[in-house]
């Protein structure tokens, strides 16, 4: 048998042509790709990286109320700036208005009987200077006098009663007003109204702690409080340039600047997502304030922070 | 010379082509086992490689591979941003659970959680657009989880898998490597992983980084390592590490005697078949002797007879291979198959090596011809 | 000068009892210009001769030298390249290379010396021509008859201008016809001033060919013959 022509070789040909496609078609490829959007990253040659969250510098005030009630008016929105003591809210106090009216006509009763026991009072009196007048004191009976004065006894002791009295009204008038004022829920500082969750005609809970109807709070600064693991405490040094990012925008960076540190330091709290929390790491609070924050910066929006750790630089 | 060395193989076409077929054989046993091998090995690394922006791993020191891992605490990610040379690092959440279709299909699946604000490792679709994984309860499967999950069926857009009492809406088909578990690989936005992940305290199973440019490998992750006592590791380590695992499981003992096998049939094959062509083929060398050519020049003849025959066979041999390879890939279970490059280059060179030396022992028989033998009738 | 001079050449197989001797001091020349045959009943040791001519043997003693050239003097690489320039075979079976065609078989020792493959198989077949069977340069070696199998082994004889030729029985396996034009060719192509040509034959019919018949007989030239018909021939 002869192999006829280039049978063989051809086939070989073909074959080894065939092979070596599949072979670089299929073999898997280690490539570095640049990922779709930057992630965060540190401008500084020695870092200590953590995670922040916007605050304002008062922190969060949450707005309760003294008395439970409906509320008759809300007199704010959300993003409102609000000087000291602007009225945020009001409750229904119409019952109030009637108690005060009740209290105010007690001050009037009780000023009448003033008015009338005093007159009664002057009479006695004139009675009993008349007959202490008298020469004679064979004139009046004894017992007519010590009528006299015992009647103006009495009428002095009803007169400072119907004092009393009116004080007692005044008194009840004022508890009814300072509950009125109550009614009016008013700001504890110059700020921004951050979030408000109460409507009008909606019942409030006196006294309530869980449940915040209404955020306010200083957002001009704005500070950011950074969760920095314990570990890394040995290396930070206060105040270090540090900058920030926000979540998904890693090309927008922030300049901080250092206000201070929590002394306490915390257990972690999850601030992505909502996994129940179970704590395997405590973390240092820094407080940084953000130097020139503009309107893309809200409350509450979590930071990728940067902390320069390089020894050299933070001690100037 | 080479021309009449070629000449003379061709005319002997039964005993040219056992030959070739035999190499052929030899280049097919020996490549067939080891490419499985290989192939299965590295899949080890296919979600290693599919975080195609990341070349810098970060685990638990008892994390060896990528599946059995150990999550680092929820810091971790920004202790790695603080080395220098680390130019950014990320959360990388692998959840392995079980997905329940609305048939009722029931398999284990490894859930992959992709940063929204980065996304860093989202996978290459095959259908549909990475993209949607970032709506709310969305996600997409790759092909080796569509034919467990839904044997038979095409991808339709609705389709939900279960997973925790929470449906997830499919949008799409990846094409994440397949993985050497061979469970469903899906992946959802990190947030979607976290919920699921609920039951688990820790949410970053590794730290990805990438290197910055110009920064020492060995170096960063020396410093890792020692500052933190975590695992730092490049890609390319974090696979051999993987690969390491697994084949420290005693994996491919099963194979290696079958490439054995392989590569002794297809030699002793050769090479008998080589020293019959040199015994029936001894006149003609005898007469070439006498007419004057040397012994130099009869060794380059049959070198270059080998190597027709070694060149012919590996070619075939190794198609035959590649055929078998891409048949076999159609199979879910061996769709992470290929023929490594590195083991053709190594079976054909072992493979080409041992005939030419076989065609050097049959040299020898032409060596001790003896010219004189040329009157013998 | 002689071509070939062979003197006391001595040659024995095996060892111990098993000992034979095949060459008992042979003296043995042949000249340029000459056809000189080496006949001989089967077994008289002429094919040990021939070979140790050839060089493909040695001897126990006594010395060869061809063209002046003692062989025995040449290292082993240059007795194979002197005889790859200076001898041209012919052997009883032919010996041709069943893989090769007829051109390409009469054109090895060009192969051998290196000579570009296109322009030896040019030369062969032109040489083909010269000995009647040009029309068969292509064609396999077995597709021909005896007699142009060996007219094809006589062109690979020539091809390279050898000195001496050696034919061993070039007519033993061919009817009398074919080895009669064999003979024909060999002495008119073959014999050259320049050349000598040996021929080991024990074929009677041929010897008229002949210019010198060396007779061997167990083991030494018995006589050398100069037959008269052969100078007719010329």
């Amino acid at each position: 048998m002869k192999i006829k022509g280039l049978v063989l070789p051809a086939a070989a040909g073909i074959c080894l042509v065939y092979a070596a496609v599949s072979i670089a078609q299929s073999n898997p490829k280690r490539i570095l790709t640049d990922p779709p959007q930057s992630p965060p990253r540190s401008i500084f040659q020695h870092t200590i990286a953590a995670v922040g969250l916007l605050e304002p510098s008062s922190e969060s005030i949450a707005i309760g109320s003294h008395r439970s009630g409906v509320v008759t008016k809300v007199n704010v929105i959300a993003g409102d700036k609000v000087t000291k003591n602007q009225v945020l809210f009001t409750l229904d106090y119409r019952d109030l208005s009637a108690q005060r009216k009740t209290s105010l006509a007690r001050i009037a009763q009780a000023n009448a009987e003033n008015r009338s026991t005093k007159v009664l009072l002057d009479q006695a009196v004139r009675r009993l200077k008349s007959a202490n007048s008298l020469t004679d004191q064979r004139a009046l009976a004894t017992e007519e006098r010590d009528d006299r004065a015992s009647e103006c006894a009495r009428l002095e002791a009803q007169l400072a009663s119907s004092e009393a009295a009116i004080a007692l009204a005044q008194a009840e008038l004022e508890t009814v007003e300072t509950e009125i004022t109550r009614s009016n829920v008013t700001s504890p500082l110059d700020g921004t109204v951050l979030q408000v969750r109460v409507r009008e005609g909606e019942f409030i809970e006196g006294g309530s702690r869980n449940d915040p109807r209404l955020i306010v709070g200083k957002i001009d600064p704005l500070h950011l409080r950074a969760d920095i693991d314990e570990f890394e405490i040995s290396r930070l040094k206060s105040g270090a340039k540090a900058i920030a990012s926000p979540r998904g925008d890693s090309e927008r960076k922030y300049e901080l600047e250092f206000v201070r540190y929590e002394p306490f330091v915390i257990p972690k709290k999850s601030l992505t997502g909502d996994s129940i929390e179970r704590v395997d790491t405590r973390v240092l609070q820094g407080i940084y304030r953000v130097v020139s924050p503009d309107d893309r910066l809200h409350v509450g929006q979590q930071m990728d922070v940067f902390i320069d750790s390089n020894p050299r630089n933070t001690d100037s | 010379m080479i021309a009449l060395a070629i000449q003379m193989l061709r005319h002997d076409g039964a005993k040219f082509l056992t030959m070739v077929l035999a190499v052929a054989l030899a280049a097919f046993l020996t490549q067939n086992q080891a490419s499985f091998l290989v192939a299965f090995l590295s899949m080890t690394g296919s979600q290693i490689r599919d975080v195609r922006e990341a070349d810098l791993w970060v685990m638990e020191p008892d994390t060896e591979c990528f599946d059995q891992a150990k999550p680092l605490k929820e810091t971790a990610v920004q202790t790695v941003r603080g080395f220098p040379g680390v130019e950014w690092a990320l959360p990388f959440l692998k959840v392995d659970t079980n997905a329940r279709t609305e048939s009722g299909k029931l398999s284990v699946i490894t859930l992959i959680g992709v940063p929204e604000e980065s996304r860093v490792g989202e996978p290459i679709m095959q259908i549909g657009d990475a993209t949607e994984i970032y709506q709310r309860d969305s996600a997409v499967i790759d092909p080796g989880g569509m034919s467990l999950l839904y044997p038979g069926q095409n991808f339709r857009p609705g389709m939900k898998i279960r997973i925790h009492d929470e449906w997830l809406t499919l949008r799409g088909v990846s094409m994440a490597s397949p993985p050497f578990t061979g469970f469903p690989i899906v992946h959802v936005s990190h947030a979607t992983a976290m919920r699921l992940n609920r039951a688990e305290t820790r949410n970053t199973t590794f730290v990805v980084a990438r290197l910055a440019a110009g920064a020492n490998a060995a170096k960063v992750t020396k410093e890792i390592a020692q500052s933190t006592g975590w695992k730092a590791l490049t890609r390319e380590q974090f696979e051999a590490a993987s690969w390491k695992f697994y084949s420290d499981q005693g994996v491919p003992n099963l194979f290696y005697i079958t490439i054995t096998v392989g590569l002794i049939v297809g030699i002793a094959f050769t090479g008998q078949t080589f020293l019959m062509f040199v015994k029936e083929n001894a006149r003609a060398f005898t007469t070439l002797k006498v007419l004057g050519f040397t012994h130099p020049q009869l060794a380059v003849m049959m070198f270059a007879q080998a190597s027709l025959v070694v060149v012919l066979g590996l070619s075939i041999g190794t198609a035959m291979v590649v055929a078998t390879t891409e048949l076999a890939k159609t199979l879910p279970f061996f769709r992470g198959l290929y023929l490594p490059w590195e083991v053709t280059l190594t079976c054909c060179s072992i493979i080409g090596c041992v005939t030419v030396m076989a065609a050097g022992m049959s040299f020898y028989k032409v060596l001790k011809l003896q010219p004189a033998d040329v009157f013998r009738a | 000068m002689n071509a070939v001079d062979c003197q006391k050449i001595e040659k024995s197989f095996g060892q111990g009892e098993t000992q034979t001797k095949v060459l008992r001091g042979i003296d043995f020349t042949a000249a340029q210009g000459e056809m000189t045959f080496l006949v001989g009943p089967s077994g008289c040791g002429k094919t040990t001769l021939i070979s140790i001519i050839a060089g493909l043997l040695g001897s126990d003693s006594g010395s060869v030298s061809l063209f002046g050239e003692s062989l025995s003097s040449l290292s082993a690489r240059d007795q194979i390249l002197f005889r790859r320039r200076h001898l041209g075979f012919v052997f009883q079976q032919y010996n041709l290379l069943p893989a090769l065609t007829a051109a390409e078989n009469a054109a090895v020792p060009l192969f051998a010396a290196g000579m570009n493959r296109k322009l030896a198989v040019k030369k062969a077949t032109d040489l083909l021509g010269a000995l009647g069977i040009g029309h068969r340069a292509d064609a396999s070696p077995r597709l021909l008859s005896g007699g142009q199998q060996q007219r094809v082994a006589l062109a690979r004889a020539l091809v390279h201008e050898p000195r001496l030729i050696i034919c061993d029985e070039p007519t033993a396996a061919l009817d009398h016809k074919s080895g009669e034009s064999v003979m024909e060719l060999l002495s008119s192509s073959a014999v050259h001033p320049d050349r000598a040509v040996v021929v080991v034959t024990h074929d009677n019919r041929v010897f008229h060919f002949a210019h010198r018949i060396a007779h061997m007989d167990d083991g030494v030239i018995t006589h050398t013959e100069s037959p008269t018909t052969q100078l007719s021939h010329h």
